[in-house]
């Protein structure tokens, strides 16, 4: 494994996460896995030995305070990178940088020296002017970074909301992994968040069950945001919603982004919602990045063949 | 088959007759029809290592290959079979059953035990070396050459939450405690208070999220940095954990909702007169009839009652 801690010359620009040759395969791999996959051969499975390669050797830099995009067709290696950047998946190969703004630190490596917070989220810290490489931490290290610098709003609510909690318990459970320790607090900032995502905070205590999907979407978002986030990742946040309720979450997303300052990364098969959000966007297919860009830049001249159609398509 | 019958008659000749063992266990030696503690050698091997493991990792669940015994599983098997793994010719023994030595329970595994190790058996907490207990630890002091076993009947405290046994491990590893806060946070919601009466989750070493099997609250406290070697065996889930002494032992709780326990000094037992211990109500019948309270630890009652000497912690 990798030294976690990366020499500080390699951070000069302003960004916060950064891909290198990242990658990630289902399967034992062969000498032509490379050469027969892609989006040249329109498949992302190896007809010599079957691997399939959801993602190959991805690089992009996600910039502090924007918003990134990431689009492409079903299959094409969007949420396999999310899970990735998410720390949920372990990779075939590459990196993932991490750089962050320096605040008093503390030992990522042991669970006791995890300080509570004292109103303010403290920081999983890096020494001043370094960077980590968030794939060569162990488990727990990674369980750790992402309860406090990685918030999630997955496609379907399930998967990010434990339907046998409250609302407020939801939302509460990263505060909780945070060390906060106050239930008062801890209902005060949820009440907050929940005000912030346009929910009632009245309605802190009822059933999941008994909210809609925009509104359990906004649930998810207030949990994410919970922990104040370095990194939000929104894979798919508006699919199955209805068109005013879809236009209601993208304007939140915009809102907050616009307020919080907060970094994004976008997964979205919908060119409408990569356009309204985010400003650089990647197209992916058959797991590699086909092109990379301005947002607005690749909707009005795509540049590979896939993009023109996938613009044209949209159009 | 005629031969092999033959050798069964003769070996059955040989050997002691059963009411002969059975006269023999009246008399205080074990019945030599078992092996010493009834389980085999390698069974209590088995057991004693994967003690050493839970010893050297306070707090952490160690799987074991938690044989069959006759009585059934969830009557105090895990216990049981700590207990017959480390029992000494020389050990004394109480058992104890909710405090109460009489009770069905405890009256049964004592027999038990009793029977196949011929040990001496004693109602005394500071006599007895071993003390194997469900629900309760007993009220008197305990010290550092005494081990007490605690029967187990539900192992992970992330059961209330996950119930899938391979992701509350990764959760254990990982220390992954966020859904068993969450279910505090919600009792404290719902009920206004920590809605747990008994089984408790403790944190062991900082590390370990642990269930103290169901001692009452009142309990809790006295598992941190306790002198004595507290054992934990879940027979039907096939788990021993370990509290070594002196270990930190901390119950969840949050900074305004801290853990109390259920002690009300306001009332006392009616037969030795304690209020701080932990009482255990009865209806008396009679023309008026009325609920009474009793300690909950028969033994040290007696003791106060016959005026004899006990000895606390002083923090009680």
């Amino acid at each position: 494994m990798n030294e976690p801690m990366i020499p500080a010359s390699v951070a000069t620009k302003n960004w916060v996460l950064k891909a290198n040759n990242l990658t990630k395969r289902y399967g034992p791999g062969c000498a032509y896995c490379e050469s027969l996959t892609g989006p040249e051969h329109n498949t992302s499975r190896c007809p010599v030995c079957g691997t399939v390669t959801a993602c190959a050797s991805v690089n992009f830099e996600l910039d502090k305070g924007e918003i990134l995009g990431i689009v492409g067709e079903s299959g094409s290696g969007k949420s396999t990178l999310m899970q990735l950047v998410h720390l949920s998946l372990p990779a075939t190969n590459g990196q993932l940088l991490y750089k962050e703004e320096p605040t008093p630190p503390f030992s990522i490596l042991s669970p006791g020296c995890i300080s509570p917070p004292d109103g303010v989220q403290s920081s999983f810290l890096v020494p001043p002017s370094s960077v980590l490489d968030l794939l060569a931490l162990d488990k727990f290290a990674r369980r750790v970074f992402r309860n406090r610098h990685l918030g999630i709003v997955h496609q379907r609510p399930e998967l990010g909301l434990n339907m046998n909690f409250t609302v407020g318990g939801n939302v509460a459970e990263k505060l909780l992994l945070a060390e906060w320790r106050n239930v008062g607090q801890i209902r005060q900032r949820t009440a907050h968040l929940m005000d912030l995502t346009e929910l009632p905070p009245e309605r802190i205590d009822d059933d999941p069950h008994t909210f809609s999907g925009g509104m359990l979407q906004r649930v998810q978002i207030s949990k994410a945001l919970s922990n104040n986030p370095a990194v939000l990742l929104l894979d798919e946040v508006t699919s199955g919603l209805d068109l005013s309720v879809q236009a209601r979450v993208l304007d939140l997303i915009r809102r907050i982004q616009w307020e919080l300052k907060i970094t994004m990364l976008l997964v979205s098969h919908d060119l409408g919602v990569i356009k309204q959000l985010a400003s650089r966007t990647l197209v992916m297919k058959n797991g590699q990045v086909v092109e990379s860009g301005l947002t607005d830049q690749i909707l009005e001249d795509p540049q590979h063949p896939y993009t023109q159609l996938l613009v044209s398509s949209a159009l | 088959m005629e031969q092999a019958q033959n050798w069964l008659n003769d070996f059955l000749e040989q050997s002691t007759p059963r009411e002969a063992a059975l006269e023999e266990t009246a008399d205080g030696e074990r019945d030599t029809l078992y092996n010493f503690g009834m389980l085999d050698e390698d069974s209590k091997r088995e057991v004693r290592r994967k003690l050493l493991k839970a010893v050297a990792i306070p707090g952490h669940q160690v799987p074991f290959a938690s044989r069959d015994l006759p009585i059934a599983r969830g009557w105090g098997t895990g216990g049981l079979q700590v207990t017959l793994a480390l029992i000494e010719p020389h050990d004394i023994l109480k058992v104890i059953d909710q405090g109460d030595d009489a009770s069905v329970n405890a009256v049964n595994l004592r027999r038990l035990i009793q029977k196949t190790t011929g040990v001496e058996i004693t109602s005394d907490t500071l006599e007895a070396t071993i003390i194997q207990s469900r629900h309760r630890i007993p009220e008197e002091l305990l010290r550092d050459d005494q081990i007490l076993v605690l029967q187990v009947p539900m192992a992970d405290p992330l059961r209330w939450v996950e119930p899938a046994v391979e992701r509350a491990t990764e959760m254990h590893a990982e220390a992954d405690y966020g859904p068993m806060w969450v279910y505090m946070y919600e009792s404290v919601v719902r009920t206004g208070d920590m809605n747990i009466s008994s089984q408790y989750p403790v944190m062991v070493a900082e590390r370990y999220l642990m269930d103290p099997s169901p001692i009452p609250r009142y309990d809790v406290p006295r598992l941190h940095r306790a002198e004595t070697l507290y054992l934990f065996g879940a027979g039907r889930e096939k788990r021993v954990y370990a509290i070594p002494p002196y270990t930190n032992v901390a119950p969840l709780e949050f900074e305004d909702y801290p853990f109390t326990t259920e002690h009300n000094p306001q009332q006392h037992c009616e037969k030795c007169g304690a209020n701080d211990t932990f009482l255990t109500s009865h209806y008396l019948e009679g023309q008026s009839g009325r609920w009474a309270y009793f300690c909950s630890d028969t033994s040290y009652c007696d003791k106060r009652t016959s005026n004899q000497s006990v000895i606390r912690e002083e923090s009680r």
